[in-house]
C-alpha cells in the first residue's frame, strides 16, 4: 500500500505549492487571481458562460468601451484625467454617421475623418493643458459638455441612419466565429502595450507622469508627451463611438453617456496609478474583460440590473483597496 | 550632563526589521530637559528609522519608548504629537494657503460656540512669534513666507503645544549662514524653556555649536553617546565611519591652454541674476560658492536650457543659446539638479530606466526602445560608477541619497557628455560618500569634462575644485585660487560681496 498513499502524499504537496503559489500571485497580480476566481465562479454557475459563442459574446461587449478606456490609460499614466472620452465618442459615431449616409463619402475615408477629428480635439485639450498646467480634470469637464452639445447640434439632436454594409461589417461582422470588434480591440491594446512598453515616446510618457521636472531636465519633451497623450485618447474615442455607430446601424449623439467613468474605472482596475507613471494598458485589458464578466455571471445568476450596479462600483473600490494594502504591505517606507 | 535627571525621552533596546534589513537593533537614546542631542551617522546607519519610531510612524519589533519616564506605545505620529513630541522636517508641515496664525494653532483654535475668535487667535500667534523673533505678522500667509520664516513658524507651532520635545531633521540645510545664527538662538530659546531637543545634521560643524551631546549610529546599531564640546570632531566622524576620514586632497590643476569648452559673456535672469565673464576649459573642475539666492541654483539652470534667460555664450567655440533642456542636452550638456528626489529622479521608476532616461534618442532605433540594450546600457553605468544595486529593475527611490546621486550623474556619463552642472552634488549624502563622489567627479574630469559646481559647503570646494567663483546677489564678485589659505577671502566675498581684484583667469 505504500505507492497509493506516496501518491497522496505527492498530490497533496503539489496542492500546498499550488496553494502558496497561488498566494505568491495573488500578491503580485491581485486583479489576475479575481479575474480567475470570477471566470470559475461564472463556469460554476452556468455551464453555458465558457461556451465559444458566450465567450466571444463577452468579447463583443467589452470592445468598443475597452477601446476608450486603453485611449485613458495613455491620459493616466501620463498624470493627466479625460473626462471627454465619451462625448468625444457619441461625436464621432455622429460624424462618421454623417459622413457616410447624408454625405456620401466611403466608409474608409470617413472613418479615418472621423478619428481625425477625435485627433484633433484631444491635441486642442491636450496643449492647453500641458502648456498652461490648468488641471486636465477642467480643461476637458469643459470640452465634455461643449463637445455632447456639438454632437446635439450637429443633427438637431435626431439620430442617422442608413449605415451602409461596409461599414456595418466592422461592428457586426464575425471572422470565423470571432467578432471584428473584438479583434481591432485585441489589436488596438497590444499595439498600445508594445508602443508604452517599447518605444521612446511611450518610455517618455512614464517619466513625464511620474516626475515631470526629472523628465524635462533629462530632455524629456515633457508638454508634447503629454499633449500626445490626449491625441491618443481623443483618437481612440471617436474610433470607439465609429465602431458603436457600425455595431448600431445608427448614429446617436446621446450614446456613449457616462463612458468616461467606466473608462477611469477600468483603468483604475487594472492597476495603472492616479498619479501617473505606473500601470499598463494590458491591466486595463484584463480589467474591461473582468467587469463585463461580473454583468455576465449577474445576469446569468439572474441578479437585477440595479443590484448589478452597486456590486460593480463595490468590486471597483474593493480592488483597488486590495492593491493599496498589498502594496502598503510589501514596500517598506525607510 | 546632570545624572540626576529623569531623560524627557528615553528609547531603550529598540530593533526594527524590515523585510530582508534589520535597520536598527538595540539602540538606545536619551534626550535631557534643556539639552540638545544631535543624532548623527552616515545615510543608511538608521536615523530616520529612529526618528520615525520616536514620532510613531514605524512601531519598534522591540524596545521601549518613555516620555518624562512614563512609558508609551505610539500607534500614530498623533500618539506622539500627544505624549508632547513635535516634529520640524525639511518639508515642512504647514498648510501654504493659510496665515500663519491659522497654522500655529491649526489643532486648538481659541473660540466659543464653535465659532472662531479671530482676534484672540492673532493675539496668542503673536506671542509664540514673539518668542521666535520672528519679524513676520500672524496675518502673513504662509506660501509669501520664506524657507527660513516657514522654519521658525514650525517653532511656534511646536511651541504652540508645549512641546517637551522637539525633533528637528535636517533644520539647517536650506539656510543661509544669518539665518541659521537665528535658528541657533531660538534653539537656545527652547532649551530654556527645558525642552528636550533632538537634532539630527548632515553638517558636522554645527554641533558644536548647538549640542550637549551626541548620540552616533552605524549600520543600524549604537556606537556611543559623546558628550559636546568636549568630544572633538574627528573622533565623532571616526564614530561615523568606523575608521579614520580621507582626508588627501583630490585637486589638480589644469593648465588653461586651447579654447574653453564654455564661455560665458552674459546669463541674465531678470531680478535673480546677472553673470558675465565664466569661462571653463575641458577637465576643469569649476566651483561656485555663494550664500542661498546669490544666483548659483538660477545660473546653472538656465545655462541649461531649464528657465527662461537671456543667455550670450559659446559652447565650444559656437554660440550657445539653450532654449531648453533637450537642446543642451544633444549638445553634450547635462544638470544635476539640486533636488534629486523632485528633479534628478523618477523614484517609483527602475535605476535603469531612470538612468536611461536622457539616453534614450541614442538608444532607439526608428523609435523603438530595445530593452536589452537599455539594460546592458545600464549595466555598464552602474559598474563604471560603483552603484551599490542589487539589480537593475529595484525602485531608485529605495537607494541611499549617495546612490541615487550616482544615478543622476549616471544618467549623464552613458552618452557624450562634455559639460556637468552640478547643483549641491553633496547635499543630504554622508561623508563618506562626499568624498567618494568628488573622486568620482575627479575622474570623470580626467576624461576631459568640464564642472561647473555649486556648493554651500565650502569644506568641499577648497579641496576639490580647481578655481572658485564667488557669487554674491546675482553678480560674479571674485574668483580664487582654491585652497585652504583663500578660505578667509571667499568667506568674505560670498557674505559681504567684496573681493580683491579677481585673478586673472
Amino acid at each position: 500500500m505504500t505507492a497509493p498513499s506516496k501518491a497522496a502524499g505527492s498530490t497533496a504537496a503539489t496542492a500546498s505549492s499550488i496553494a502558496s503559489r497561488l498566494g505568491r500571485a495573488f500578491l503580485t497580480r491581485p486583479l489576475i487571481v479575481i479575474f480567475v476566481l470570477s471566470v470559475i465562479l461564472a463556469a460554476a454557475i452556468s455551464p453555458a458562460f465558457l461556451s465559444t459563442r458566450n465567450v466571444f459574446n463577452l468579447l463583443q461587449q467589452s470592445s468598443i468601451d475597452g477601446i476608450i478606456a486603453i485611449g485613458m490609460t495613455f491620459v493616466i499614466l501620463g498624470a493627466g484625467i479625460d473626462l471627454s472620452v465619451g462625448a468625444v465618442a457619441a461625436f464621432g459615431g455622429m460624424a462618421v454617421a454623417i459622413l457616410v449616409s447624408d454625405m456620401g463619402v466611403p466608409a474608409p475615408l470617413a472613418i479615418l475623418l472621423s478619428v481625425s477629428l477625435g485627433a484633433l480635439i484631444g491635441l486642442g485639450q491636450g496643449l492647453i493643458t500641458a502648456l498652461t498646467k490648468v488641471p486636465s480634470f477642467i480643461i476637458t469637464l469643459g470640452t465634455m459638455v461643449s463637445i455632447r452639445g456639438l454632437t446635439y447640434l450637429l443633427t438637431d439632436g435626431k439620430p442617422v441612419f442608413g449605415v451602409p454594409d461596409s461599414l456595418r461589417y466592422l461592428g457586426n461582422g464575425f471572422v470565423g466565429p470571432v467578432p471584428v470588434v473584438g479583434i481591432i480591440f485585441i489589436i488596438v491594446t497590444i499595439a498600445a502595450a508594445v508602443f508604452l512598453g517599447r518605444t521612446r515616446i511611450g518610455r517618455y510618457i512614464f517619466a513625464a507622469g511620474g516626475n515631470p521636472e526629472a523628465a524635462r531636465l533629462s530632455g524629456v519633451p515633457v508638454a508634447s508627451v503629454i499633449a500626445f497623450t490626449f491625441v491618443v485618447s481623443g483618437s481612440l474615442a471617436a474610433f470607439g463611438g465609429v465602431l458603436l455607430t457600425a455595431w448600431l446601424n445608427v448614429g446617436q449623439p446621446t450614446a456613449s453617456q457616462g463612458v468616461e467613468l467606466y473608462a477611469i474605472a477600468a483603468v483604475v482596475l487594472g492597476g495603472t496609478s492616479l498619479f501617473g507613471g505606473k500601470g499598463g494598458v494590458l491591466g486595463t485589458f484584463v480589467a474591461v474583460i473582468l467587469l463585463t464578466i461580473l454583468s455576465n455571471i449577474l445576469n446569468l445568476a439572474g441578479v437585477s440590473p440595479y443590484f448589478q450596479q452597486i456590486l460593480t462600483g463595490v468590486v471597483l473600490v474593493g480592488t483597488v483597496l486590495l492593491n493599496w494594502a498589498i502594496a502598503r504591505r510589501s514596500v517598506p517606507m525607510a | 550632563m546632570d545624572e540626576l535627571l529623569t531623560p524627557i525621552l528615553e528609547a531603550t533596546g529598540i530593533r526594527k526589521e524590515f523585510p530582508g534589513v534589520v535597520a536598527l537593533h538595540d539602540v538606545d537614546l536619551a534626550v535631557l530637559p534643556g539639552e540638545v542631542h544631535c543624532l548623527v551617522g552616515q545615510n543608511g546607519a538608521g536615523k530616520s528609522t529612529l526618528v520615525k519610531i520616536i514620532m510613531g510612524a514605524y512601531a519598534p519589533d522591540a524596545g521601549q519608548l518613555r516620555v518624562g519616564g512614563h512609558e508609551v506605545v505610539f500607534r500614530s505620529p498623533r500618539d506622539s504629537l500627544r505624549a508632547g513630541i513635535s516634529c520640524i522636517f525639511q518639508e515642512l508641515d504647514l498648510v501654504p494657503g493659510m496665515t500663519v496664525a491659522e497654522n500655529l494653532l491649526l489643532a486648538d483654535l481659541p473660540g466659543r460656540y464653535g465659532l472662531i475668535d479671530p482676534a484672540g487667535r492673532d493675539r496668542k500667534a503673536e506671542e509664540l512669534l514673539a518668542r521666535v523673533g520672528a519679524d513676520f505678522g500672524p496675518a502673513t500667509v504662509v506660501e509669501q513666507l520664506a524657507v527660513a520664516d516657514r522654519q521658525l513658524v514650525a517653532i511656534a507651532k511646536a511651541l504652540a503645544v508645549d512641546a517637551k520635545v522637539v525633533l528637528m531633521d535636517e533644520p539647517s540645510a536650506p539656510l543661509t549662514a544669518k539665518e541659521l545664527d537665528r535658528l541657533f538662538t531660538v534653539i537656545g530659546e527652547l532649551k530654556r524653556a527645558g525642552c528636550g531637543v533632538l537634532y539630527i545634521s548632515h553638517r558636522l560643524e554645527e554641533l558644536h555649536r548647538v549640542g550637549s551631546s551626541a548620540t552616533v549610529l552605524r549600520d543600524g546599531g549604537l556606537v556611543g553617546t559623546y558628550p559636546l564640546p568636549e568630544t572633538p570632531l574627528r573622533s565623532i566622524v571616526a564614530a561615523m565611519i568606523g575608521g579614520e576620514p580621507e582626508t588627501a586632497s583630490n585637486r589638480h590643476v589644469v593648465a588653461e591652454e586651447g579654447p574653453p569648452i564654455l564661455d560665458v559673456r552674459s546669463v541674465v535672469v531678470p531680478q535673480a541674476c546677472d553673470i558675465e565673464g565664466v569661462r571653463v576649459w575641458p577637465g576643469e573642475i569649476v566651483g561656485i560658492a555663494g550664500l542661498v539666492g546669490s544666483g548659483r541654483t538660477t545660473f546653472l539652470r538656465a545655462l541649461f536650457g531649464a528657465d527662461r534667460a537671456h543667455v550670450d555664450a559659446a559652447f565650444d567655440g559656437r554660440p550657445y543659446h539653450p532654449k531648453s533642456p533637450g537642446g543642451a542636452i544633444a549638445l553634450g550638456v547635462g544638470l544635476v539638479p539640486e533636488d534629486r528626489r523632485l528633479q534628478g529622479l523618477v523614484v517609483d521608476h527602475s535605476v535603469a530606466d531612470n538612468l536611461a532616461l536622457a539616453s534614450l534618442p541614442r538608444l532607439s532605433r526608428l523609435g523603438f526602445v530595445g530593452p536589452g540594450r537599455v539594460a546592458a546600457f545600464a549595466q555598464r553605468l552602474v559598474a563604471a560608477l560603483a552603484i551599490k544595486v542589487s539589480n537593475l529593475r529595484v525602485r531608485a527611490g529605495a537607494l541611499s541619497g549617495g546612490n541615487q546621486q550616482r544615478i543622476v550623474l549616471g544618467k549623464w556619463m552613458g552618452g557624450n557628455v562634455r559639460l556637468l552642472l552640478l547643483d549641491e552634488p553633496t547635499r543630504g549624502i554622508d561623508v563618506g560618500a562626499k568624498a567618494e563622489l568628488f573622486g568620482e567627479l575627479r575622474r570623470i574630469a580626467s576624461r576631459g569634462v568640464a564642472m561647473l559646481v555649486a556648493s554651500s559647503e565650502l569644506d568641499e570646494m577648497l579641496p576639490n575644485c580647481d578655481r572658485i567663483l564667488v557669487f554674491f546677489a546675482g553678480r560674479l564678485v571674485g574668483e580664487f585660487p582654491p585652497g585652504e589659505k583663500n578660505r578667509t577671502a571667499i568667506v568674505n566675498a560670498m557674505v559681504t560681496g567684496q573681493a580683491p581684484a579677481r585673478t586673472s583667469a
